[in-house]
C-alpha cells in the first residue's frame, strides 16, 4: 500500500501548475463592459471572428464603413473606419477600425456600444440647437457648422440622443451636445488642445511657445495666459495688414502663424508671440496688472506685415513704419517691423525683426496699457511721458527676464540693441545724450517734429528712472543721485507704473510726472524713505521740480 | 505593458518547477520500517517448531509448518495456519510516539493562509515630457501589509530532511512618496517642485522556492520543520511613470494630484527561508502556522531610468498541515 505518496505528487503538480499561471498570466485582449466593448483583436482567430460579426453588423445597418486608407508603410495593407450606428444614428465614439492584408482582416481594435435604447427621433431641430449653444457662448456657428445628431453615451452608462456641434469664441473651442428632446447641455468639453512648442527666436536662442493645436498643425494661439494671445503672419500682404488695422477686415485661423511640428522656425512669430506672453507675465508679476486693460484684453501680434524683398521699392514711409519699427496700433494690436534683409544696411547697420527684442516688445504693450490708464496725448510733455513709461516698462521687462550685462540678450539700459548688426540702440536710459536726447529738462527739445520730440525728451524720465536705481551723477546738472540699487529695482519700477497708471492725467507734464512718482513713493514705501529719496534726487538731478 | 523576465531567470524558473516534478514523479523507493508503519508486519525469524524428515528445501516445496533444508535460515510464515507448536509472533509496537527525534514520515503538504507583515520598499525615478522639457519624478514606495497564500509540499530524502517545493502569493498594495520637478509653461529651466503621496497601487509577489526543510518534533503532537532555500520572486505591480498635477496661470507652483501608472512585471532569483510548527490533529492532519522571509530583487523599467525593486518580505500564515 502506497497512500500517501499520490497526495504529495498531486499537491506539487497543483503547485507547479500554479506557479506557471501566476508567473505567465495570460494577457486579455478585450474588455467587457455592462454596455460597451473594447475590441482589441489583434490574433488570427479573434480578428477572423470580428470580421464575422462586422460584417453582419454591416448587413444590419449597425456599422457604416467612413472608407478605407492604403497603409502607408506596408504595402498591401489597408484601414477601414466603421461608424456604429444606431437605428440610422451615429452613436458618438462607437467605431472600429480593421487592418487588412490582402482581403485577410490581421487586426480590429474600437469600441463598440450595446443595449442602445433611443428613440432616433429628435423633439428639436438642429437649429434649435445651435440657437441653444449660441446663447450659451454669445458665438453663432455659420451652416457649414450644422449641429449632428448623434447618440451619445454619457459618462452614467445611459443614452442620450443629442445634436453635437462646435463653437469657437475668443476664448475657447466647446463641443456641446444639446439634448435632443430637452434642449438642455448633455454634455460640453474644451475641444482646445493647447501644446508648448520651442522655437527659434530671431537671435537663435531657443524658447517656449505656447500654441494650439486645431486640425493638425501648430497655431501661434496662447490660451494657457489669461487672455488669448494671437500671433498672425500677414505673409508680406501690406495691403491686407492696413485694412485690417483699419479695421475693415478680420483675420482668421488662416491667418494666425503656423507651425507642422511645433518645433517652430519662424523666428519672428516665435519672438512676438514669446514675448507678448513674457510682457503679460511681467504686468501680473510685478503689478498685479492683467493686461494691458487690466481685463484681460486680447493681444494680437503682426508679424511680416510686408515682404522684405520689396524693401528697396517700397515708400519710405513704409520702410520706416513697416520695415525698421514696431508700433501699437490700438485694440491690443502690436505691428513690428520686418528689418531689412541680410547684408542690406541702413545707417551702417543691419536690422532684423523688430520683434526680437524683449524691451521692444514690452515698449509697445506699455503704450496699450497707457492707452488704458492715463492714457498720455501723444505730443509735446505728455508725449514724452508717454514714451518714457513704455521705455521704462521695455527695459524693466528686459531686466525681469535676462541678466543684466552688456550685448545681445543682456538686459541694460538701453533701448532696441538687440534689433540692429553691429549691436546699436534707439535710445539710452542711461546716458541719453550718447543718442543726442536730453538728460536735463533745461536741453527739452521743442517744435513740431515727433510730435513735439516725444521719443527725445522721453530721455529726461528716462534718465529719472536710472539714476533712481542705479544713482551716479547727471551729466548736465552735474548733480549726484543715491540710487536705491539694482536689487531694489522693484521699489522705483511700482513708484513709476503707479505714478504713470494711476496718478497722472493725460496732460500731464513732468513736474507732473515728479509729483506723481514721489507720492506714489509714500503710498507704497511711507514718508522718507530710501525710495522717495531716490525719486526725488533723480528728478532733481534731471532737471524736473 | 512590458515584461522585464529574463531568459535567465525563466531558466531558473523551469528548473525549479523541473525539480519540484521530478520530485513528485520519484518512483517509491526501499521503505525504511517506519514508513511500513500501519503495514502487515512480517513476524521476526524465528526458530521452527519442528523439523520433517527427509525434507529438502531445495527440492520441496515449501509448506506451512516445513522446514527449510540445512542451514538455511527459516523462511517467515506468512499466511497459512501457523505450525503446530509453532511459537506465537510477539504483539505490534506501538507505534512510536510522535516526540522521537527521528522524523518517520514520508512527507508534508500545507497550505496556508495568512498576511505579509513587512516588505522591502524601493525607490525609482521616471522622467518625462512636460511643457517640452524634461520632467522628473522620484519615488519612495513602501509595499503595505496584506494577505498571503501558500502552500508548500516535501518528501523525505534523508534523516529529518525533505526536498520540496513552495508557492506564496501576495496581493497587496504599495503608497509611493513622491516628489518632481516639473517644467514651467513658459520658462526653460523655471521647475516646480511637488510632493505628494499615491497610494493603492496594485502589486502581487508570486513565490516559488525549491526547499529543503528540516523536520524537528517539539512535542508529543508538535512538530516543527526550518525550510529554506532558492527562490524565484516574480513581481507585478504598477509603477509611476509621470506625475499628474494641478496648475494655474502664472503656473509657478503647481499641485500634486496623483501618478500615472504603468503595469510591469518582473521577477529575481533570491532566497526564502522560514519555519513552520504543526500541530497535529489526527495521525496526518493538523493545522500550524508558518513565519516566512524571502527575498530577491528585480530591475523593472518604467521609464528610462530602470529601479532596482526589492521583491518578497516576512509572511505569516496559518492553515492546514498534512504530515504522512
Amino acid at each position: 500500500m502506497r497512500p500517501a505518496r499520490w497526495p504529495v505528487r498531486r499537491a506539487l503538480v497543483i503547485l507547479a501548475v500554479l506557479s506557471a499561471a501566476l508567473l505567465f498570466p495570460a494577457h486579455p485582449s478585450a474588455q467587457a463592459g455592462a454596455s460597451r466593448h473594447a475590441v482589441a483583436a489583434s490574433d488570427a482567430r479573434e480578428a477572423r471572428a470580428w470580421d464575422v460579426q462586422i460584417t453582419r453588423m454591416l448587413r444590419d445597418g449597425q456599422l457604416r464603413s467612413r472608407g478605407e486608407e492604403a497603409d502607408l508603410l506596408i504595402e498591401g495593407r489597408s484601414h477601414e473606419r466603421l461608424d456604429q450606428y444606431h437605428q440610422g444614428v451615429k452613436v458618438f465614439g462607437g467605431e472600429l477600425v480593421r487592418q487588412a492584408d490582402g482581403g485577410q482582416t490581421v487586426s480590429v481594435f474600437g469600441l463598440v456600444y450595446t443595449g442602445i435604447h433611443v428613440d432616433p427621433e429628435p423633439v428639436i431641430s438642429a437649429r434649435d440647437a445651435a440657437a441653444i449653444a449660441a446663447e450659451i457662448t454669445g458665438a453663432v456657428a455659420g451652416p457649414d457648422l450644422a449641429p449632428e445628431l448623434v447618440v451619445l453615451p454619457t459618462d452614467e452608462g445611459d443614452y442620450v440622443l443629442a445634436y453635437r456641434l462646435r463653437v469657437l469664441t475668443a476664448e475657447d473651442l466647446t463641443v456641446f451636445f444639446i439634448d435632443a428632446r430637452t434642449g438642455k447641455v448633455a454634455m460640453r468639453y474644451s475641444d482646445l488642445q493647447t501644446t508648448i512648442g520651442t522655437g527659434q527666436g530671431v537671435l537663435n536662442d531657443t524658447k517656449k511657445v505656447s500654441t494650439t493645436v486645431r486640425n493638425g498643425a501648430y497655431l501661434a494661439i496662447d490660451v494657457m495666459r489669461p487672455p488669448a494671445i494671437y500671433t498672425y503672419d500677414l505673409k508680406g500682404n501690406l495691403a491686407r495688414t492696413q485694412l485690417y488695422l483699419n479695421g475693415l477686415v478680420t483675420l482668421n485661423e488662416n491667418d494666425v502663424a503656423a507651425d507642422d511640428d511645433n518645433q517652430w522656425t519662424d523666428t519672428a512669430a516665435v519672438d512676438a508671440h514669446a514675448y507678448a506672453g513674457w510682457t503679460y507675465d511681467y504686468l501680473y508679476k510685478r503689478f498685479n496688472r492683467r493686461g494691458l486693460d487690466n481685463r484681460d484684453l486680447t493681444m494680437t501680434s503682426i508679424v511680416h506685415p510686408v515682404r522684405r524683398e520689396d524693401w528697396a521699392s517700397v515708400p519710405s514711409s513704409v520702410l520706416n513704419l513697416y520695415y525698421l519699427n514696431a508700433f501699437y496700433a490700438g485694440r491690443g494690436i502690436m505691428v513690428y517691423g520686418e528689418g531689412l534683409p541680410p547684408g542690406v544696411t541702413m545707417g551702417g547697420r543691419q536690422w532684423t525683426y523688430f520683434s526680437g527684442a524683449i524691451d521692444v516688445v514690452a515698449h509697445e504693450l506699455a503704450h496699450g496699457v497707457t492707452d488704458y490708464t492715463s492714457d498720455l496725448i501723444y505730443r509735446n510733455e505728455s508725449g514724452a511721458l508717454n514714451e518714457a513709461f513704455s521705455d521704462i516698462i521695455g527695459t524693466s521687462a528686459e531686466y525681469f527676464y535676462q541678466q543684466a550685462g552688456s550685448g545681445y540678450m543682456k538686459a541694460d539700459y538701453l533701448l532696441g540693441e538687440d534689433l540692429s548688426s553691429p549691436s546699436g540702440a534707439f535710445r539710452s536710459m542711461a546716458d541719453p545724450q550718447a543718442y543726442e536726447d536730453p538728460d536735463h529738462y533745461s536741453k527739452l527739445v521743442t517744435g513740431t517734429a515727433d510730435n513735439g520730440g516725444v521719443h527725445s525728451n522721453s530721455g529726461i524720465a528716462n534718465h529719472a528712472f536710472y539714476l533712481a536705481i542705479e544713482g551716479g551723477v547727471n551729466r548736465t546738472s552735474g548733480l549726484s543721485v543715491q540710487g536705491v540699487g539694482a536689487s531694489n529695482r522693484e521699489k522705483v519700477e511700482k513708484a513709476f507704473f503707479r505714478g504713470f497708471t494711476q496718478l497722472l492725467p493725460a496732460n500731464a507734464t513732468f513736474s507732473m510726472a515728479r509729483a506723481a512718482t514721489l507720492q506714489a513713493a509714500r503710498d507704497l514705501y511711507g514718508t522718507g524713505g530710501d525710495v522717495e529719496r531716490a525719486l526725488e534726487q533723480a528728478w532733481t538731478a534731471v532737471g524736473v521740480n | 505593458m512590458t515584461s522585464t523576465r529574463t531568459t535567465r531567470q525563466r531558466a531558473v524558473i523551469a528548473a525549479v518547477l523541473a525539480v519540484a516534478m521530478a520530485v513528485a514523479a520519484r518512483p517509491a523507493l526501499a521503505q525504511s520500517p517506519s514508513q511500513q508503519a500501519g503495514r502487515p508486519q512480517p513476524p521476526p525469524a524465528t526458530k521452527p517448531a519442528t523439523k520433517p524428515a527427509g525434507a529438502d528445501a531445495a527440492s520441496q516445496p515449501q509448506t506451512s509448518g516445513a522446514k527449510p533444508a540445512g542451514t538455511q535460515p527459516a523462511k517467515p510464515a506468512t499466511g497459512g495456519p501457523q505450525a503446530k507448536g509453532a511459537k506465537a509472533p510477539p504483539p505490534k509496537k506501538p507505534a512510536p510516539p510522535r516526540t522521537s527525534k527521528i522524523w518517520k514520515g514520508r512527507g508534508f503538504a500545507v497550505v496556508s493562509a495568512g498576511a505579509q507583515v513587512a516588505a522591502p520598499g524601493y525607490t525609482s525615478t521616471a522622467a518625462f515630457k512636460v511643457h517640452a522639457e524634461n520632467a522628473t519624478l522620484n519615488a519612495d514606495a513602501s509595499v503595505g501589509a496584506g494577505p498571503a497564500f501558500g502552500a508548500r509540499a516535501g518528501l523525505r530524502v534523508w534523516k529529518n530532511m525533505a526536498i520540496g517545493a513552495g508557492l506564496e502569493v501576495v496581493p497587496t498594495s504599495q503608497t509611493l512618496d513622491v516628489t518632481g520637478r516639473l517644467p514651467h509653461p513658459f520658462q526653460f529651466n523655471q521647475f516646480r517642485e511637488v510632493e505628494g503621496t499615491a497610494d493603492g497601487l496594485a502589486r502581487t509577489d508570486a513565490l516559488v522556492a525549491l526547499e529543503l526543510s528540516w523536520y524537528m518534533a517539539l512535542a508529543r503532537r508538535v512538530d516543527m520543520f526550518v525550510f529554506g532555500g532558492p527562490a524565484y520572486i516574480n513581481v507585478r505591480q504598477e509603477m509611476a511613470t509621470r506625475i499628474r498635477f494641478n496648475e494655474s496661470y502664472p503656473y509657478d507652483t503647481a499641485t500634486f494630484t496623483g501618478v500615472d501608472t504603468t503595469s510591469m512585471s518582473g521577477g529575481g532569483v533570491g532566497v526564502t527561508a522560514g519555519v513552520d510548527v504543526s500541530y497535529l490533529v489526527t495521525k496526518h492532519v493538523g493545522v500550524g502556522g508558518e513565519l516566512r522571509y524571502s527575498y530577491a530583487s528585480a530591475t523593472l523599467k518604467p521609464s528610462e531610468q530602470p529601479a532596482k525593486v526589492g521583491l518578497g518580505g516576512l509572511q505569516a500564515a496559518f492553515g492546514a498541515r498534512i504530515l504522512f
